[in-house]
């Protein structure tokens, strides 16, 4: 019973899941990999717990996922430099950031309206990024999120109004 | 839920309802991995459990010989040279860096449980 209720919970979040890690990632694969983990994580450690719990855990679970994929990045970036420096010098000369990239998909099938919001979401800082996916599209209350970011709800405001001023801006462009 | 209005609805609008078609709308491929990624993780749980009990006497057998280690290790006297000393010295900073990441980590995640147990009893 416990069982079909978490089966029905994962397949009514695993989509916008994706898109979330998608967007924070900008791979389809990594994000792949942060939403079956997020799914693994939920069913082991949170199954026991109500239903009614289920969707902060499972955000929880799914931030901590992409914050640990930045950290991992992170790392990446600071013990591989040289190759980062490479990178950056291909970036100026006119490529553009692998997580900034066009995303094929969404170029074959969208709009150039769709373009624009895509790529005005890639470029905002992840928190910010984080803050609008969770207050406006999540509909999660400014509070709920706060306590998903693991920070305090001051916090969340504030990448809130600028996620938002930004993408104002950038979509009026 | 929202008790703070958007600065600008129109594009938040439009930024969220291109997001939820892109939910909607995902490649065939992904919609398939997805499927089955859900399904890996629902049934792992069952899995777990039936494995649980096959998997607990030597668990309990490895759980049994860590502890009697450690009594051993804590009940010998110790004496240690300064050149020993110092290498413990240095094996129990790591230690003490070590736990209080896991502390901080624990204490964040306590922080969430109890707010959650107290949306919990509020609603």
């Amino acid at each position: 019973m416990q069982q079909q209720a978490m089966d029905r919970f994962l397949a009514q979040v695993q989509n916008r899941a994706f898109v979330t890690a998608k967007l924070a990632t900008g791979n389809e694969d990594e994000a792949l990999d942060i939403v079956q983990d997020s799914m693994f994580k939920l069913v082991k450690q949170y199954q026991d717990k109500p239903e009614s719990q289920w969707p902060a855990l499972f955000q929880r679970v799914l931030q901590n996922n992409i914050r640990d994929w930045y950290r991992r990045q992170k790392v990446r970036r600071i013990l591989f430099w040289w190759q980062q420096h490479d990178l950056t010098e291909e970036t100026m000369q006119g490529e553009v950031e692998p997580n900034r990239a066009q995303d094929p998909e969404v170029t074959l099938a969208g709009s150039q309206i769709n373009d624009r919001v895509e790529t005005a979401l890639k470029q905002l800082p992840q928190r910010q990024q984080q803050a609008f996916l969770l207050r406006a599209w999540w509909e999660y209350s400014t509070d709920e999120t706060a306590q998903i970011m693991g920070c305090s709800s001051g916090s969340v405001k504030t990448h809130y109004s600028r996620a938002t001023k930004a993408l104002q801006q950038a979509l009026q462009v | 839920m929202s008790e703070d209005k958007p600065i600008d609805k129109t594009s938040t609008q439009e930024v969220c309802e291109y997001l939820t078609q892109r939910s909607e709308h995902l490649p065939m491929g992904v919609e398939t991995r997805l499927n089955r990624a859900r399904m890996a993780a629902v049934n792992a749980d069952t899995e777990n459990h039936s494995a649980g009990s096959r998997l607990l006497w030597p668990a309990a057998g490895v759980v049994a010989a860590g502890l009697a280690a450690v009594m051993f290790w804590v009940a010998r006297p110790v004496q240690l040279d300064q050149e020993a000393g110092a290498q413990w010295l240095v094996a129990n900073d790591w230690d003490i860096v070590l736990s209080s990441q896991d502390f901080e980590l624990l204490t964040n995640e306590l922080d969430f449980y109890q707010w959650l147990a107290e949306q919990e009893n509020s609603g």
